[in-house]
This record gives C-alpha cells, structure tokens and sequence, in this order.
C-alpha cells in the first residue's frame, strides 16, 4: 500500500447498485431525453429528428395548458389534505388513550394500500345510484362523471393515500418533542391552543419541510387512482400530467410528445424542489 | 398567611403503591423549604402535586389558603424549575425568558425591559439571541431560572436544579440561588437529594424516606437533633458513624458497650456522659441494645477533656480537605470516619488512639431506629 495504486476493490462493491440505477434511472432518463427530440414510430423508435419542435407545439398547446393547470390545483389539494390529515391523526395518537393501537394502525393503514385496489373500492362508493356517499347524505350526484366534482374525488382519495406515511412521519416528529416543556408550558399559563401554535408546530416544522417536499413530488406522480377513476375525464378535467403522458405514449403513439411532457414535469419538480430548500435555508430553523 | 399547606396528602399508583405517604407541612410566607432524600423517596412527585402536574390522589391542597387541588396549573400562579430545565429547543433565550409573559398578552416594551433586568441579572445578556441547544449547561439553568422569576411567582418551586451542573459551577449557583432568594424575597420550595445543598440553602428542611417526612426542622437543629437513624445518617457529611451495642447499668454510671467482634479487642466499653444517662434513665430499652451515633467530627487524636472516651484502631487511609482531615479507620468490623483539623499529624497504617467527645452522642433504639435523644421543640415550646 503505498499511496499511488489505484485501489479497484470498493469500485467492485459499487458494481451491483450501479447496474440497477443504469437500468432503471440514468438509462430511461437519458432516453428520455433523447426521444423528446424525436418523431417517433408506433413502437417507440426514434425515427426523425425535429430539434425542441415537440416542446413547441407542447407550450401552444391548450390541451397541455389543462393539464398543467388542473395538475396543480390536484397537487395544492392532495399536498394540503394529506398533511392535515397526517398532522391531526398524529396529534390525536401522541396522547396515551385506550385503543391507541387501533387508531395508529388504522391511521397509518393507507401506506399499506395500493392506489388502484383503493379507486376501486371508492368507484363503488361514489356510484351515483348504488354508493354510499350518496345513501349516506341523500345526494344524486354522479360524483366522478361531473366535472365539477371528478377532480376533487380523485384528489381527495390520493391524499388519504399519502395521509398514512405522513402519520407516521408526524408521529416521529411528536414523540421527539421532549414532554417536560408541555408542563414548563402550562405552568406557564400556555393552553393547549398556544402549547400547539408556539411548541408543538414549530418542534415538528423540520419534518414537516420534509414531508411537504415528499407528499408534492409524489403528488405529481399520481396515476393508479386517475387510471381506474376517470381515465382523465370527464372532458379533460382529471387530465393530471403524468396520465397525459401515459395517453399521448400508449394510446397516441406520440412517443417524442409524451417524453418532451416527461421533461418538462421533471422540470417542474426539480424547480420546485430547489426552491423550497433554498426558502428552508432561509426560514425553518431548529 | 400560609402560602402552602398540604394536609394528608397521598400519591397513589395502581392499586396501593403509596409514592408519598401522609403528606403534611405548612409553608410560609418567603421561607426556603427543601425537600432532601434519597433518589426515589417522592420529592418530585410531591413538588409536582404541588404544581398541579400530578394529580393528588388523596388528602388536600390550598395555596394561599385557597383549596387547590383542581386548579389547573396556570391557575396556580406559581413557577417551576425542572430538573432537565426544559427549554424550549425552537425558540430563543430571549423568547425563553419571555415566554410566560407573551402567553399573557403583555405588551412588548414592557417584556422587553423585563427580559433585560432579569437577563442582566443572570448574566445572560450577551447570549439573548441564541438557541438553548448553544448554551453551556450553566447557561442553560440560568435560562430555566430567568424564565421562573419573569413573573416574579410568590411560589417557585425547583427539581433538582443544579444537579446537572458540575461541582464548581454547582457551589457558585447555589451562592446565586440565596441571593435571588433574598432579593425577591418570594416563597421556594427545593427539592434535592443533595444534604449539603439543602443545609446551605433551606431555612427549614423536610427530610424524606420511602414517601414519608421524616422531620421537619432547621438546617441546625436537624444536624444536632436527628429524630431517627436514617436523618441522623443522611444529614452531615461525612456521615454519623455507629456502633451496635447495650446499654449497661453499673452502681451510679451508665455504660456503652460495644459488640465486639472478636473477644480479646480493643477497649469497647464507654462511659455514657450524663446528658445522655439522663435522657436514657426512665425509657425501656428492649435488651438493652441501641446503637451509638457519633459525628466523625467528635473524635480527636487529642485528649480535650477527662470525660473523654477513646478507641486504640488502625488508620488505613486519610483525606485531605483542606481545612480539614478525614481518617478512615475500621472498629468492630465497621468502616468509620474521623474528621480532624489539618493540623493533626494523620499518618496511615499506623495504631492510633483516638478520643471521643460523647457529650452530643446519639443513641438509638436498635427496633425503631429513633433517637432517645431527639428533643421534641413543639413539646418543648408546650411545657
Ligand atoms: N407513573 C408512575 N407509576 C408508578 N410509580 C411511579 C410513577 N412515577 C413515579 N413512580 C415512583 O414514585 C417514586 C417516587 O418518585 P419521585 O417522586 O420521582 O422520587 P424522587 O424525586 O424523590 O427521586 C419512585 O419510586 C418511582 O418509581
Ligand atoms: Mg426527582
């Protein structure tokens, strides 16, 4: 061992998860790229090379301006509604009460639930005539074919999905909080209200920064859920990014299309990403 | 007025662990009680009944002559110090300090120049704008203390609150803790497991065993009056030495004589001064038998006085603390301590003889444990 050999051995050990990322990461993201630059054949060659002409035709495209939009709007939904979720059902099981196994398991449950076993079970709930919702409030409303609801449904079945891991996540967050500063607190005069807004939310803030950045970029990958619920419809109205490209790919053959979507959502996501850690930097502190 | 009075107070757990048994004590008006004993005896379960962190299982509370056991804890207008200090990781010193006044919609000048005179107080001026997580572990307490003290409680009450700190910076905070007491002149109630602390701080001390108070009495007379065997041990350092023997009648003198271990030992038998002949005169001792207390300070290598008893014991080691040395010797089998001025020419391994002055000697029952010595100052004060 002298210093200037060149050791193999570690790069040996590297062998194995490099296989794996190239085949299933840097291979299709690179191709990715390279087919958003092409016209493509119906078996996904690329056949002919038109330059950005498929992301020209993306930016003035209406189609792809709904998707964009109504993917944000199900992102801002599911985000919020996930971490709500999360956040009161971790709070509730922080306290010591008979029965708690119960609720946590049933709270975190969701994790355990594959997205298209659980848009099957809520198409029933949500059939006009033989679900529940509707029996339950003496409604008649054709919750998934309406426009005006199918976004809302497919979102809000996506954010009890991502509820369970962010209970898990908040949970962790909560019984690191030390228990004696709840009693300094309310020797203090603080009630619970002030325990939770000066304490409670700010000793989980943290993870909180890291549950958002995860639930958003899961967020935008929704598409079991859309797939079984709506296949993007009423109109175009559940028409999420992701399901787009899948439309554009397998039913449009529009391969070069749908891998110039691809990039510009990785985009998206990377740019959000960024942003979001450089505003942490500047304001969740511990 | 009384500040705080707690009658028959009880903490139970499950069926029938009594943590604390029969709780009773008045406190009042600016004293600085401690509660001393061993780790486990109920101190904090107590202090935190008090605080209203506990529920009281049994028996009552009034504060301010209020009855209080159902008050929450904000309504009891008291501060706590926690042993763990219980900062709050997120927030800044000074936000630390100002916390109880923000929950109470105190305007901001005026938290303002509350958080300064208490920071400058504690020396905590310059470090306002840290985290807690930035603090030495002085800091830290000084933190926990400024942000007892904001409100300036009528009631403070302390869990351990220097036990975290080493030796030096323990001595130096507890100089501070006196003087804070002075200064704002409010009621505080300490809990420690520390004796010195407790003789250095407290005007009163409720000694504690196993749930129960042993006594309650001055730092002073608790030292020179020990009700029993345990607060005889437990207060003063080093600790009373003892020695289990009878008690014998002999013409017009009483006698100890010592168990002895071995037939052909040391002198073992002493002649009992008649303080202590007179206080054992008219009591039954069963058999006999108690055991003798003897402050290490009450051996001399010196004769002082012709009443003065002695021992011929080996000296296996010596400590010395400045003023003072500590010789540790054995006798009938039992480790002992004498505590001599430095000046004593304390050698080891050597045969010494050594006097005692058995004038302020306790003697107890060897059953009981209690002290026939022990002077009841309400009995007194009666009669
Ligand atoms: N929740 C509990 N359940 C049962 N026993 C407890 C509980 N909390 C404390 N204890 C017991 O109460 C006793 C007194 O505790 P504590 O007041 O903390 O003692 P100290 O402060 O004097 O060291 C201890 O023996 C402890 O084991
Ligand atoms: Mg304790």
């Amino acid at each position: 061992m002298n210093g200037k050999k060149i050791k193999v051995e570690p790069y040996f050990y590297l062998i194995p998860s490099f296989l794996v990322f190239g085949a299933f990461l840097f291979y299709p993201f690179f191709k990715t790229i390279y087919l958003s630059l092409y016209k493509t054949n119906k078996m996904g060659q690329a056949k002919l090379f038109v330059g950005v002409e498929n992301y020209t035709s993306l930016l003035t495209s209406k189609s792809f301006y709904n998707s964009l939009i109504v993917t944000l709007v199900f992102v801002a939904i599911v985000v919020a509604g996930s971490m709500l979720l999360g956040l009161v059902t971790a709070v509730l099981c922080n306290k010591a009460f008979p029965g708690i196994r119960f609720f946590s398991t049933a709270f975190a449950l969701p994790m355990a639930i594959a997205s298209s076993s659980a848009a099957m079970i809520f198409k029933i709930m949500l059939h006009p005539s033989i679900g529940i919702i509707n029996k339950i409030f003496h409604l008649d409303i054709n919750w998934i074919s309406d426009p005006r609801y199918a976004l809302i449904c497919v979102a809000i079945l996506t954010a009890w999905l991502n509820s369970g891991i962010n209970f898990l996540y908040f949970s962790a967050g909560l019984s690191n909080i030390d228990d004696t500063i709840y009693e300094r607190a309310s020797v203090d005069g603080a009630s619970h209200i002030q325990q939770f807004f000066r304490l409670t939310l700010p000793g989980i803030a943290p993870i909180m920064f890291y549950t958002l950045v995860v639930d958003i970029i899961q967020a935008f990958q929704s598409f079991g859920q859309v797939k079984i619920l709506t296949q993007g419809g009423p109109g175009e109205s559940t028409n999420l990014i992701v399901y787009s490209i899948y439309r554009d790919a397998f039913f449009n053959y529009r391969f070069g299309s749908a891998a110039a979507q691809s990039v510009i959502l990785f985009l998206i996501i990377m740019a959000l990403t960024l942003i979001m850690f450089r505003v942490e930097k500047k304001g969740v502190k511990y | 007025m009384a500040e705080v009075v707690l009658k028959n107070v009880y903490k139970t757990y499950g069926e029938n662990v009594n943590v604390v048994k029969d709780f009773n004590l008045e406190v009042k008006e600016k004293e600085f009680i401690v509660f001393v004993g061993p780790s486990g005896c109920g101190k904090s379960t107590t202090l935190r009944m008090i605080a209203g962190l506990e529920e009281i299982s049994d028996g009552e509370l009034y504060l301010q002559d209020e009855f209080a056991n159902f008050l929450e804890p904000k309504e009891r207008n008291l501060a706590f110090v926690f042993q763990s200090y219980a900062l709050y990781p997120t927030m800044s010193v000074y936000e630390n300090i100002a916390f109880s006044l923000r929950v109470r919609k105190v305007n901001k000048d005026e938290v303002d120049k509350r958080v300064r005179e208490v920071a400058e107080m504690l020396g905590l001026t310059a470090v306002l704008p840290n985290r807690p997580k930035d603090l030495s572990g002085g800091q830290k307490q000084r933190v926990a203390i400024g942000n007892a003290i904001i409100r300036n409680p009528k009631l403070l009450l302390m869990d351990e609150p220097l036990s975290n700190l080493d030796a030096k910076l323990r001595t130096q905070m507890r100089v501070e803790l006196a003087k804070i007491h002075e200064k704002l002149q409010n009621t505080i109630i300490y809990v420690t497991h520390d004796q010195i602390e407790a003789m250095t701080l407290g005007t009163r001390i409720v000694v504690m065993k196993d749930g129960i108070i042993q006594q309650v009495d001055s730092p002073k007379k608790l030292y020179q009056n020990p009700i029993n065997r345990f607060v005889a041990s437990f207060i003063g350092s080093p600790s009373m030495n003892f020695m289990d023997g009878r008690i014998q009648i002999n013409g017009d003198h009483m006698y100890f004589d010592v168990l002895t271990k071995s037939r052909f030992d040391e002198k073992s038998k002493f002649l009992l001064p008649n303080k202590v002949k007179r206080a054992l005169e008219d009591r039954f001792i069963r058999g006999n038998e108690a055991i003798l207390g003897i402050r290490p300070e009450k051996f001399s290598y010196k004769q002082k006085s012709e009443n003065d008893q002695y021992i011929d014991v080996w000296v296996h080691a010596r400590e010395l603390l400045g003023s003072d040395i500590y010789a540790y010797f054995e006798f009938q089998g039992k480790q002992m301590i004498a505590s001599v001025p430095a000046d004593t020419e304390v050698e080891v391994d050597s045969h010494v003889r050594l006097y005692i002055d058995l004038t302020d000697a306790c003697v107890f029952d060897k059953e009981t444990e209690e002290n026939y010595m022990y002077i009841d100052s309400r009995e007194e004060k009666r009669a």
